[in-house]
C-alpha cells in the first residue's frame, strides 16, 4: 500500500494496528495476545509481537508504512506538570523537563523523552486566594533501550518507526483536555473526567476551570474482564476466555443480579457482582481519594464524572462508579466519536504532538530532514537560477534586436558617413600642405617687387655696381652697392641721402640702413661718392607669394 | 563526523556543485554576452548618432567636399613641375628664351633645408617634409635689367611652386646688360588623404 499511515498499539493482551488517513482509521486489524511476565521481561517481551506484528501488517498490506506506536510499558515515565500560566510556552517546556527529569528513574539528556503543552487553566470566575492559572505539560520518557526495542520490532516488520509513545501519555492528555473542558461549561461543579484503558486508567480533576490534579490508576478494563472469565470457571470448566470474557463485558457491562450473560456457562450477575465489586471499590476508593487531597473541602459537593473511552461504552459502569463515589456522571463536554478503539482513538484525537525515536533513527531522520530540506534549497535555488536565466535571456534577445536595428540605421546614415570621412581626410591633407606650403614661401623676397622699385626710384645720378636679394635670418634684405656722382650743383651726399630716403619711402621697405660710404672723384675728375645700403624687406606671406602658382582660394580655407 | 553528518556534507557539495554549475552555465554566460552586447550596443548608439547627425549635413558637406577637391587640384596642378624634372628644366630654358635671358650656367643645387619658424610646429615641421619634393638651381645669366626683371617674375608664375630664393644682379659695363646670379627652389607637395588616421581622427572629432 505504500506510504500510508500506521497506528500500532502493543499492551500485555492485545496488539492492534490501524492505518489511518489524516485523523480517520480506515482499516484495522486487532488481535488478542497473552505474553506470559510482560512485565518482568520487559522490554524483551516486545520480541515476542514480531510474529503477530508481521501478520496484521501483512493482512493490511502495510509494509512500508510509517508507524506511530502506542505502548504500555512499565518502565516509561510520563506525568502531566504544571507551572504559572504567565510563563511562556518555553519556560513552560523547560519547567516540565526539570520535572520529568526528576521522575523518571534514568537520565533524560542520554534517553528518548519529549514534552507538548497540553491546555492552559481558564479564567471562569475570580475569587479571591485563588491560585494562579497554570499551564500543563505533559511530559514522557523511556529508556534508550526500550525505545531501541520497539524501533527495532518495527523496522523488523517492515514499517517506518515515525513515533514511539507509551499509551498513557495520551490517556493523560485525554482526561485533562476534557475535564478543563467540562469545567468551563460547569465552573460551580468538580468535574472529573476518567479514562478506563485496558490496562490502567487516567483521572483528572478540575474546579472553576483550573486543573486540580491528574493521576493514573492501575486498574483497567482488563481487570474486569478477568473478575468475569474467573466467574465463569469452576472446578469442571475452565470457564470463559480472556476474549469472550471481554465481548460480555462490552455487551452487558455491569449486570444486574438475575441478569444470565452467557447460558452456555450459566454465568449470571450474581456470580460476576461479587468478584467485579472490589476492582470497582478500588476504583472508587482512588477517585474518593483524589477528590480528598486535591479539591478543597467546601468545593467538593456532588462532583460531576465524565468518562472517555471504552469506559463510556460499557452499559452502567460509569452510573455504579459515579454513584459508588457519590459523584453524577455527565455527558462529554466535547461530542467526540473516537475513530478507533483503545488509545488509539485518543491519539488520532489529539491536537499536541507527543513521541519519541531511538537515538539511532533520531540522527538518522535529522540527517534526511537536513538532506531533504538541503535538496529543497538546492531545488529552490535552481528554480530561481532558471528565473534569472530566463530573465537575462530575454534581455538578450531584446539587446540584440536594439543592436540590430541600430545596423540598420548605421547602414543607412553610411554615405554620410563616408562623405564626412572623406572630407576630413582631404581638409586634412590640404592643411598639411598649407602648412609645408607656408614654411617653405613665408618670409621669402620679393625679388620682382625690388627690382620695380629700384627701377622706378634710382635717379641718373645714382649708379649701382651691384644688387643682392636674399634672407638672412628669416628676414628678406636687398643689399645695394653704388655711387652718386655729383651733377647740377647736387652735392652726392645730398644725392645719397635722398636715394635712401626715397627707397625708404616705398612699402615694400621696412627699413634702412646706410653703410659705407667714400668720397671720391670719378675717371672723368668729377666728384662722386660710394655707398653700401641695406634695405630690410617686409616679409611677404607664403598666399601672396604663390598667389599666382595656386591661384584658388587658400588652401585650407573656405 | 559520523556518517550522517558525512552524508549530509557530501550532499551540500553535490549541491552547491549543481548549483555552482548551473548558474556558470544557463546564467553567467548569457549575462557576459549580454554586457558584451550592451557594450556593443552603447558603441554603436553613439555611431549612429553621429552618422545621422551628419546626414542632414550632407548639402554643405557637399559643398565643402567640392571646393575642397578643387583646392587639392590646383596644389596638384602647381605640384606638377617637379615631378618631371626634364620637363622642368626645359620650361626654365623656354622661359628664359622668351625673356630674352641668355643662361649661362644652370647648375642643380640642393634647396635651403626646411627651418622650424615662428609658425610652424615641429610636428608639422616633420609632416611637411614629408610631403614635399623639391628640385634647385644655381643660375648664372645675362640679361637686360627689364628682362631679368620679366624672368624673375615668370619663374615665380610659370612653374608652380617656385620661387627665386635669392639674387645678386650686377651690370655688365658698356653693354646696358647685367649679370644674375640667382638661386632658384621648385616644390611639389603631395595632397594625399590619409584614410585611417583621418577616420580615426573624424570618429572622435565628434
Amino acid at each position: 500500500m505504500g506510504k500510508n499511515k500506521i497506528i500500532v498499539e502493543i499492551s500485555p493482551s492485545r496488539l492492534q494496528v490501524a492505518v489511518v488517513r489524516g485523523r480517520s482509521v480506515i482499516a484495522s486489524r486487532c488481535r488478542r495476545v497473552n505474553t506470559v511476565g510482560y512485565a518482568e521481561r520487559w522490554p524483551r517481551c516486545v520480541d515476542d509481537f514480531a510474529g503477530p506484528l508481521a501478520e496484521l501488517i501483512a493482512e493490511l498490506e502495510a509494509s512500508g508504512s510509517t508507524a506511530t506506536v502506542l505502548y504500555a510499558g512499565p518502565t516509561a515515565s510520563t506525568g502531566v506538570f504544571s507551572c504559572s500560566a504567565k510563563a511562556g510556552t518555553n519556560d513552560a517546556l523547560e519547567s516540565a523537563r526539570l520535572a520529568l527529569a526528576e521522575s523518571a528513574e534514568f537520565a533524560l539528556e542520554s534517553n528518548p523523552h519529549d514534552l507538548a503543552a497540553i491546555g492552559t487553566d481558564a479564567l471562569i470566575k475570580k475569587e479571591p486566594g485563588d491560585a494562579p492559572l497554570q499551564r500543563h505539560t505533559l511530559g514522557t520518557a523511556d529508556s534508550e533501550a526500550v525505545i531501541s526495542a520497539i524501533g527495532n520490532l518495527m523496522t523488523a516488520v517492515g514499517v517506518i518507526p515515525e513515533s514511539i509513545i507509551p499509551a498513557n501519555a495520551p490517556m493523560l492528555a485525554a482526561v485533562v483536555e476534557q475535564c478543563l473542558a467540562s469545567s468551563r461549561q460547569e465552573p460551580d461543579r468538580v468535574m472529573l473526567a476518567l479514562y478506563a484503558g485496558e490496562h490502567g486508567s487516567a483521572l483528572a480533576g478540575a474546579f472553576n476551570g483550573r486543573l486540580k490534579f491528574v493521576r493514573e490508576v492501575s486498574l483497567g478494563t482488563e481487570t474486569l474482564s478477568d473478575a468475569f472469565s474467573r466467574a465463569s470457571a469452576s472446578e469442571a470448566s475452565p470457564g470463559l476466555g480472556v476474549a469472550r470474557a471481554a465481548e460480555l463485558l462490552q455487551q452487558f457491562g455491569i449486570p444486574s443480579r438475575d441478569q444470565v450473560l452467557d447460558e452456555a456457562t450459566g454465568l449470571s450477575g450474581a456470580r460476576i457482582l461479587p468478584l467485579i465489586q472490589p476492582v470497582l471499590q478500588r476504583l472508587v476508593v482512588e477517585i474518593k481519594q483524589s477528590l480528598r487531597f486535591g479539591i478543597e473541602a467546601k468545593d467538593r459537593q456532588q462532583p460531576s464524572i465524565v468518562g472517555i473511552g471504552q469506559i463510556a461504552s460499557i452499559p452502567r459502569l460509569l452510573e455504579v462508579i459515579a454513584e459508588q463515589a457519590g459523584a453524577k456522571a455527565a455527558p462529554l463536554a466535547t461530542a467526540q466519536t473516537p475513530a478507533a478503539p483503545g488509545v488509539s482513538g485518543l491519539y488520532l484525537a489529539a491536537r499536541y504532538s507527543i513521541g519519541m525515536l531511538p537515538r539511532a533513527i533520531c540522527e538518522r531522520e535529522q540527517s534526511r530532514q537536513v538532506r531533504h530540506a538541503l535538496w529543497v534549497g538546492v531545488a529552490a535555488t535552481l528554480g530561481l537560477i532558471g528565473l534569472d536565466a530566463w530573465s537575462t535571456m530575454l534581455d538578450l534577445r531584446q539587446e540584440r534586436s536594439t543592436l540590430a536595428a541600430l545596423e540598420h540605421r548605421l547602414e543607412a546614415a553610411t554615405p554620410a558617413q563616408t562623405m564626412y570621412t572623406r572630407l576630413k581626410s582631404l581638409r586634412s591633407a590640404l592643411e598639411l600642405a598649407n602648412a609645408a606650403r607656408i614654411a617653405r614661401f613665408d618670409g621669402a623676397p620679393d625679388t620682382r617687387g625690388v627690382m620695380n622699385m629700384l627701377a622706378a626710384h634710382t635717379p641718373d645720378t645714382i649708379k649701382l655696381s651691384q644688387v643682392q636679394i636674399t634672407s638672412e635670418g628669416g628676414k628678406p634684405i636687398c643689399r645695394v652697392t653704388g655711387r652718386a656722382v655729383a651733377s647740377s650743383g647736387v652735392d652726392p651726399d645730398s644725392a645719397v641721402r635722398a636715394y635712401v630716403d626715397s627707397l625708404s619711402g616705398v612699402p615694400i621697405v621696412e627699413g634702412s640702413r646706410l653703410g659705407q660710404t667714400r668720397r671720391g672723384t670719378g675717371t672723368s675728375g668729377e666728384e662722386m661718392q660710394t655707398f653700401d645700403l641695406t634695405l630690410t624687406l617686409v616679409a611677404l606671406p607664403a598666399s601672396i607669394q604663390t598667389a599666382s602658382a595656386a591661384s584658388s582660394p587658400k588652401v585650407g580655407e573656405q | 563526523m559520523n556518517n550522517s553528518n558525512r552524508n549530509v556534507v557530501a550532499h551540500a557539495l553535490i549541491g552547491a556543485a549543481i548549483l555552482v554549475g548551473s548558474y556558470l552555465t544557463v546564467v553567467d554566460r548569457n549575462q557576459q554576452q549580454l554586457s558584451a552586447v550592451r557594450v556593443q550596443t552603447a558603441s554603436l548608439e553613439g555611431k549612429v548618432r553621429e552618422a545621422e547627425a551628419l546626414r542632414d549635413l550632407i548639402p554643405s558637406m557637399t559643398g565643402a567636399l567640392d571646393a575642397t577637391e578643387k583646392e587639392t587640384a590646383a596644389i596638384k596642378a602647381s605640384s606638377t613641375p617637379v615631378a618631371d624634372e626634364r620637363a622642368l628644366y626645359a620650361s626654365l630654358m623656354s622661359i628664359a628664351a622668351s625673356h630674352q635671358v641668355r643662361l649661362e650656367e644652370v647648375n642643380p643645387a640642393a634647396p635651403q633645408p626646411l627651418m622650424l619658424g615662428p609658425k610652424t610646429s615641429a610636428e608639422t615641421l616633420k609632416s611637411a617634409r614629408s610631403i614635399e619634393h623639391s628640385i634647385g638651381y644655381s643660375i648664372v645669366a645675362t640679361a637686360t635689367y627689364t628682362n631679368a626683371a620679366a624672368f624673375l617674375r615668370a619663374i615665380e608664375t610659370d612653374l608652380g611652386f617656385s620661387i627665386v630664393r635669392s639674387v645678386r644682379l650686377s651690370p655688365l659695363p658698356e653693354s646696358g646688360m647685367i649679370r644674375l646670379m640667382l638661386n632658384t627652389e621648385h616644390y611639389a607637395f603631395d595632397v594625399v588623404p590619409r584614410v585611417a588616421a583621418v577616420t580615426e581622427e573624424g570618429g572622435a572629432a565628434r
